[in-house]
């Protein structure tokens, strides 16, 4: 047979299958290991004189070996084929549900505001939250038997602690994140501005706006010339990063025992006006009690509801809903 | 505190209309609210009361805010004297009252107040019951001094402020019997108490129809002594009220004399001795104001006279730079006082912003925080939500869940808010059982977790402590062994660089490096719970991470299946082939059956698949070999396995 007749066939038929197992009928037919035509040609060669063997012989071989390749080839771009076709796919079936687990918004709220203070240079501590009473009032110029305690319906423990040899401690479960002031400032010494997220407990009734434990985020800067202006602008700041730049948001006017002059902040959202944090410059008797000079520094000091701020910010309208512990609620953040 | 828009109308001139001068309290004064009544609610501060829970003190703040001049009351000049023939007064408890001061008058018959009075009351939420009585309250609103009125014809010798005896009774004008203890103050005669000083008046002499001769009480009592006895009788009224946040021993002379006013004007009295014991050291504060001062504590720019009248406005007497508080300004105790007043009246919004000074120092994380992140996201990344807990728990019937403290106890309330709410939670688990329940209305499967503190009551006393809870609740599986995984990938992922599960009965203790970090259980067949100690953990962890590099050769693969008795755990056989060989590099179980017809009903079979590898050399398969048959001769030693 004229090798370049064979040569054309074969061509052709390799282009023509669409299938792999169709190339592989037509491999066999012609180079089977047993009956394909042009191994049959080959192994013929031997019977031929040497002078044909030299002249046919490498025209054969060449004629293998191209032949093999285009198989090889072909058989590459069929199975690239059926790996990009996958034909019976429907594509627009909804994608598979990969199990994600979701954080608690309250997690992704005290994330954010620890990014954003971060940036301002606050560093982020912790107290516990079984408190004694020195810790939690009278070292933040909330005295005893006085009813501006009143101020914080307070949980107290059976359990109380004997502090000195005279003096047995009362304990309790704190109302606020700011005894960690007193902590901090009994190891530290300033400069220092610092965060303290944590939970908090109330004594009263629960309803939509309130529960029996919540979320506070306790700020605290102290320095030789820090000003209430300079509590202004790091908390425009935080307000401008977790709201948006063209939040509105006011001062005024309040009481803590421990911070002096005391004031609100309020932001504007939705046309209302919101409370959002307490405020203000520390007391000198807090500095007292930390053993500080009162005279050579300066501080201030907020607090804010973490809670009210993920209600205001995710639009959530029961705070009992965080407590839930429902999936329904969680797996929306 | 409610208070009477007519009555401020009456003593400050130009008083601005309700809406604005609610604005105006709200921004340079009190928080305040009120819509449509003829009414105003004031929040008073704590540390307000001597001087800002009266109509009049109030007035000083608003005219001083809006600049108008401020009407003073109409006082009567009467003159005080140390005593009197009429009636004799004693102090006996000097430490809980510092001044008591008694008014006597007459009058020919009762009569009922004056419409304009009774609506003053009213819009302050207050009953008129006659005329002195009235007055009484009139003064109080007015001044912000509590006064009191006996039936002189029903005193018996002396006026006397002693304690009283323990177990001492006392019938209030309301009717209540009362038993004291000699913790508690009394306004008592010769013969029986006439009054709980400072709370509330007894029936002994109380005014009455026929009554046509009056003592009328003003005195100072010790706040924290009428603020201990109110809270022990649960007994809160107007002037206890008062008394307990502190008032100034100047507003008793104010009293008596706007008292003695009234009384003339409004019940037509005839007034006679003022008896006025006084024992009060009245301390001015003078205190010196530095503009500069000022602006630096403030970031204000404003001049020192703009500052100095603020205060003047206030009533603050000024000489030079020393400024001298109202007498009934308590408040005003150090240089911070006065920044107060004066920003609250210049008004915040004039407060510029101000970058702070800070020295460059990087900001940081306690490790326990940093911790708290990383596990968070770790968590949610092997597919687990995460929930919030209430602290409080019902009770425990199952003491392991206090399983990292020995004979601790559950920490106790004084004063739970509820019966199911009595102690501390002691452990997550409790709160993630239920958690688990109540999702399973909604989900088949449930995977969940919880950071937060426990508590527990040991000898030494108590135990705060983070914790991580951990629970899957999978209705259709055995979720045991996906949380054991969970937890090698949460482990390996904060850096822990080894750790163990060790077998105590149906539990797992997780142990590194000889400490115990917490354990996990099948709590029910369909439901696995873990929790793991965080403050421990964070002490065991080794932040940096250490590359290793990858072999150069090529490891070999060898899968060993055998049957093995049923109870034999898998835990053991594990350790062997992982410490039988150093060319062993990983060992994993690939597949496990129990199969009753093939196998029986106490046999297993096991599958592991063991990879070979030296970083030295390519191994052969010859090695390979000889190191499987010590595999399986180690372990037919210890266990009755029959390979397959």
């Amino acid at each position: 047979m004229d090798f370049d007749v064979l040569r054309r066939n074969v061509l052709e038929a390799i282009k023509k299958t669409q299938d792999v197992k169709g190339l592989e009928q037509i491999r066999i037919k012609y180079l089977g290991r047993q009956d394909g035509e042009l191994i049959k040609i080959l192994r013929s060669l031997k019977d031929l004189s040497v002078e044909e063997k030299r002249k046919l012989g490498p025209a054969a071989n060449f004629l293998r070996n191209e032949l093999e390749a285009a198989f090889i080839n072909k058989l590459e771009n069929l199975k690239l084929k059926i790996r990009n076709s996958q034909s019976n796919l429907d594509v627009t079936l909804p994608g598979k549900k990969v199990p994600v687990g979701h954080l608690h918004p309250l997690t992704l709220m005290e994330n954010r505001i620890r990014e954003i203070f971060q940036s301002l240079s606050f560093s982020v501590v912790e107290g516990p939250e079984v408190e004694s009473d020195y810790y939690n009032f009278d070292a933040l110029n909330i005295p005893a038997n006085h009813p501006a305690r009143d101020m914080w319906d307070t949980f107290w423990l059976r359990q109380k602690v004997q502090s000195s040899k005279f003096k047995v401690q009362s304990l309790l479960l704190r109302t606020h994140t700011s005894p960690v002031q007193i902590r901090y400032m009994e190891k530290h010494q300033p400069p220092f501005q610092i965060i303290v997220p944590g939970r908090v407990f109330r004594y009263e009734a629960t309803d939509a706006t309130h529960e029996i434990n919540f979320h506070q985020i306790e700020g605290l800067m102290v320095g030789e010339d820090v000003s209430l202006a300079n509590f202004k602008y790091i908390i425009e700041e935080f307000l401008k990063q977790l709201f948006g730049k063209n939040i509105h948001f006011r001062f005024r006017p309040s009481y803590f025992p421990f911070t002096e002059p005391s004031l609100e902040v309020d932001i504007q959202l939705g046309g209302k006006w919101l409370e959002v944090m307490g405020a203000g410059m520390v007391h000198p008797k807090v500095f007292d009690a930390v053993k500080y000079n009162s005279k050579e520094v300066r501080g201030f000091a907020f607090g804010l509801g973490l809670e009210r701020l993920a209600m205001i910010k995710y639009k959530i309208d029961d705070i009992r809903l965080f407590y839930s512990g429902d999936l329904r609620f969680i797996k929306q953040f | 505190m409610v208070f009477s828009y007519s009555l401020f109308k009456k003593i400050v001139s130009k008083i601005p209309p309700r809406p604005q001068l609610l604005e105006l309290l709200n921004f340079r004064i009190f928080e305040a609210e009120g819509e449509g009544k003829n009414n105003l609610e004031i929040s008073i501060p704590a540390n307000r009361y001597s001087d800002a829970v009266s109509h009049f003190g109030l007035a000083r703040l608003i005219s001083a805010a809006t600049g108008a001049k401020l009407i003073d009351l109409v006082l009567a000049s009467a003159k005080s004297r140390s005593e009197s023939d009429k009636f004799q007064i004693k102090i006996s408890s000097k430490k809980q009252c510092s001044r008591y001061s008694g008014l006597y008058a007459e009058f020919s018959n009762l009569k009922s107040s004056p419409q304009w009075l009774k609506d003053v009351l009213a819009d302050c939420g207050l009953r008129s019951i006659n005329s002195v009585v009235d007055v009484m309250n009139y003064v109080m609103l007015e001044i912000g001094q509590p006064l009191h009125a006996f039936d002189a014809d029903l005193i018996s010798g002396a006026i006397d402020v002693r304690l009283a005896k323990n177990g001492e009774k006392i019938t209030t004008l309301d009717g209540a019997e009362l038993k004291l203890t000699n913790q508690d103050l009394l306004i008592a005669d010769d013969k029986r108490p006439l009054a709980i000083a400072g709370i509330k008046g007894g029936k002994t002499a109380e005014v009455n129809t026929q009554t046509k001769r009056i003592i009328v009480e003003a005195a100072n009592f010790d706040g924290a002594s009428i603020y201990r006895t109110a809270r022990r009788l649960n007994l809160f009224t107007d002037a206890g009220t008062r008394f307990a946040h502190g008032l100034s021993p100047y507003l008793v002379e104010r009293g008596i004399r706007r008292a003695a006013q009234l009384l003339k004007e409004i019940c037509g009295a005839k007034i006679g001795d003022w008896v006025d014991v006084d024992y009060s050291k009245l301390d001015k504060t003078v205190l010196k104001f530095d503009v500069k001062k000022f602006n630096a504590l403030t970031g204000f720019n404003l001049e020192e006279k703009v500052c100095l009248e603020y205060l003047k406005r206030l009533g603050f007497e000024i000489k030079g730079d020393l400024v001298t508080a109202p007498p009934e300004r308590m408040d005003i105790e150090s240089f911070e006082d006065l920044a107060e007043e004066i920003v609250n009246l210049h008004s915040y919004d004039e407060l510029p912003a101000i970058a702070p000074k800070m020295i460059l120092k990087p900001s940081g994380q306690e490790d326990s925080v940093v911790l708290k992140s990383k596990s968070r996201k770790l968590l949610a990344g092997l597919g687990l939500n995460e929930v919030y807990n209430y602290s409080f728990v019902a009770g425990l019937k199952d003491q392991n869940f206090i399983w990292y403290s020995n004979n601790a106890k559950l920490v106790e309330l004084e004063n739970p808010i509820a019966e199911d709410k009595k102690y501390l939670r002691p452990s997550l688990l409790l709160g993630l059982l239920k958690n688990v329940e109540d999702n399973w209305r909604f989900n088949d499967e449930v995977r969940i977790f919880e950071i937060g503190r426990v508590f527990a009551e040991e000898k030494g006393g108590l135990s705060e402590k983070l914790m991580l809870g951990l629970a899957l609740g999978l209705k259709k599986q055995r979720p045991f062994l996906e949380l054991k995984g969970s937890l090698d990938s949460f482990f390996s992922g904060v850096g822990l660089l080894e750790h163990d599960f060790v077998p105590v009965g149906d539990n797992l203790r997780i142990e590194s490096d000889h400490h115990v970090l917490g354990y996990v259980r099948a709590a029910q067949a369909d439901i696995a719970v873990a929790e793991i100690d965080l403050t421990k953990l964070v002490s065991l962890i080794q932040e940096e991470k250490e590359y290793r590099p990858l072999s150069k050769y090529p490891s070999i693969v060898r899968d060993l299946s055998f049957i093995v008795d049923a109870e034999t755990r898998v835990g053991d056989i594990q350790n062997i082939l992982e410490n039988i060989s150093k060319l062993v590099e990983d060992v994993d179980l690939v597949d496990w059956f129990q199969d009753e017809q093939k196998l029986g009903t106490d046999k297993k079979s096991l599958t592991f698949r063991l990879v070979f590898q030296s970083e030295e050399r390519t191994l052969t398969d010859e090695e390979v070999g000889k190191e499987m048959e010590r595999v399986v001769s180690a372990l037919e030693k210890k266990f009755d396995i029959e390979v397959r």
